[in-house]
């Protein structure tokens, strides 16, 4: 699938132009966020324990965790918003969101990559713009903040729905926000960011995401379909 | 539950009226570390004896003389001060007051309206129909160590709540003897409440907010506060949105699998998903560092056979 970010790509001709500025402001917003939102709910979280106490008073004790908390919670809402309206109405976020949906071949060439890789050869399969893993990646944190945030809001509206569900659903509702917010850290942590920084030749980072480009020679080799003769 | 103590023989006569005057005289004979009028019944000779300035204690037996003595320090710092008497007379003249059946009426005379509706909770009920076990006064407040209720070191102090009321409810002894509900301080602790209050926060509820402080009544009675018809206006003091619906579904709730079954699984989802996800990306990590690795010495080989 061609992307629209191969396109005007007159800056260097060395790199390709990956990520759009738009789509690195809302990444930087969501990260922020979601840092913070993970630092503040761990700190509550695990209260009772060493590293949880020093969280606590390095958030500036809980009543302050609990705005911090809150403020991150509106970065993370901002940004779901803001790429929801963007994927809605604009060309290009459009095109990259259909080349986030999984395709036929997706898993083949999944497959074809870890044999790639157990047989000990260089890695080449012929992705789109964007691999299985970076589908995978993009999806589990979409679904996983719209959770997050949906179970966050009727937590934070406590007050004004409690007289609509009975209390099981808002002991439901906290275990589902624990868990999944553990869930999406380790996720997060142990995957994403991973794949960015300790990843075989990223060390120490892969700047994608600052910059926004990648060089030719790169997209040529991991997202060989996306690259325009 | 033991009594600081007992209301014995020896300990009356001694505290009479009458024996006092004698006992007295013969006990200023044996030293000067008696006080003279130590009959007259006043703060001061109560603490002359039940201090460690006394040096007949060191006559007694440990337990003997913990029985008798008196923390003076604690009393100095208590609300209440050194005044022995307030407590432990009943107005006229000296009289051992630890009794069960005396203590709440001694500290009635001035807190009329918590004795009136302690003796009508399950505590107070259970007092008085001679169950020692049951808590009266000082049970929670403390002796000779009174704080007032906001005092960081008070017993009934917000956040020394939990520990105080888990004195009684969770032990294991009087948990089997009165089939109390099991966990209620873990999952108090673990709750939004416990949680907050722990930090310090002073609208979150503590174990009186919702069970009271003095008419602590069970969930079965209709008066109780935490009765089922009763939870959404004892809720709604704090959240004004609590309805009957909010009623539905227990307080102190564990992710039991009997109890609470759709929180049991959803924790045990995220318990084997969060598992599992860790295994992989691990096995993950490590197929994707050898294989680098692999490829990077197969590399290296070739250019050294075609050199």
């Amino acid at each position: 699938m061609d992307s629209p970010s191969t396109q005007n790509n007159v800056k260097n001709a060395s790199s390709v132009l990956r990520f759009p500025f738009v789509w690195r402001i809302q990444h930087a917003l969501m990260a922020l966020g979601v840092i913070g939102l993970a630092l503040s709910g761990l700190a509550y979280r695990y209260y009772d324990t060493g590293p949880g106490r020093l969280l606590m008073s390095f958030e500036g004790g809980f009543g302050a965790r609990g705005i911090l908390h809150r403020i991150c919670a509106a970065l993370l809402g901002a940004a779901i918003v803001w790429h929801f309206f963007w994927v809605v109405f604009t060309r290009r976020g459009h095109d990259d969101f259909l080349a986030l949906m999984p395709e036929k071949g997706d898993t083949r060439r999944w497959w074809e990559a870890l044999k790639t890789k157990l047989r000990g050869e260089p890695y080449r399969a012929d992705w789109g713009r964007y691999t299985l893993g970076q589908k995978a990646q993009y999806w589990i944190i979409a679904t996983g903040s719209i959770l997050m945030a949906l179970s966050g809001l009727m937590l934070l509206l406590g007050d004004r729905i409690l007289g609509m569900m009975p209390k099981q659903a808002l002991d439901l509702i906290r275990v589902i926000h624990g868990g999944e917010g553990v869930e999406l850290m380790i996720f997060i942590v142990l995957w994403h960011l991973y794949s960015t920084h300790l990843s075989p030749g990223r060390f120490p980072m892969d700047n994608a995401w600052l910059t926004g480009r990648i060089s030719r020679e790169r997209q040529s080799r991991e997202h060989p379909r996306e690259v325009v003769p | 539950m033991s009594l600081p103590i007992k209301s014995c023989f020896a300990v009356k006569l001694l505290h009479a009226p009458l024996a006092c005057s004698i006992i007295s005289v013969a006990i200023a004979a044996a030293g000067p570390v008696i006080a003279a009028d130590a009959h007259v019944p006043t703060d001061a000779a109560c603490i002359e004896c039940h201090s460690r300035s006394n040096r007949l204690v060191e006559r007694l037996t440990p337990t003997k003389a913990s029985r008798m003595l008196v923390d003076t320090t604690a009393m100095e710092r208590s609300v209440h001060g050194s005044a022995c008497l307030a407590c432990h007379s009943n107005g006229t003249a000296l009289a051992i007051a630890d009794h069960p059946a005396t203590t709440t009426t001694n500290c009635g005379r001035c807190h009329a309206a918590q004795e009136a509706e302690w003796s009508e909770s399950i505590h107070g009920l259970q007092a008085q129909a001679g169950n020692l076990d049951a808590p009266r006064c000082n049970t929670c407040h403390g002796a000779h160590d009174i704080r007032m209720h906001d005092d960081l070191e008070s017993p009934v102090y917000r956040r020394n709540l939990p520990a105080t009321c888990a004195t009684c409810h969770e032990s294991t002894e009087l948990q089997s003897k009165y089939r109390f509900s099991r966990n209620r301080l873990l999952t108090y602790k673990n709750s939004y409440h416990g949680i907050a209050v722990k930090f310090g926060r002073a609208e979150a509820a503590d174990c009186a907010s919702c069970h009271s402080a003095h008419s602590i009544r069970p969930s079965s009675d209709p008066r109780s506060s935490i009765h089922p018809a009763n939870i959404p206006s004892t809720c709604g003091k704090c959240h004004p949105g609590a309805g009957e619906q909010f009623a539905r579904g227990g307080v102190h709730v564990l992710a039991e699998k009997q109890s609470s079954p759709g929180m049991f699984y959803v924790r045990k989802f995220y318990t084997w998903f969060i598992g599992t996800l860790m295994v992989l990306f691990f096995l993950y990590i490590v197929i994707e560092h050898t294989g680098s690795a692999r490829a990077r010495r197969k590399e290296r080989s070739r250019e050294g056979g075609r050199r």
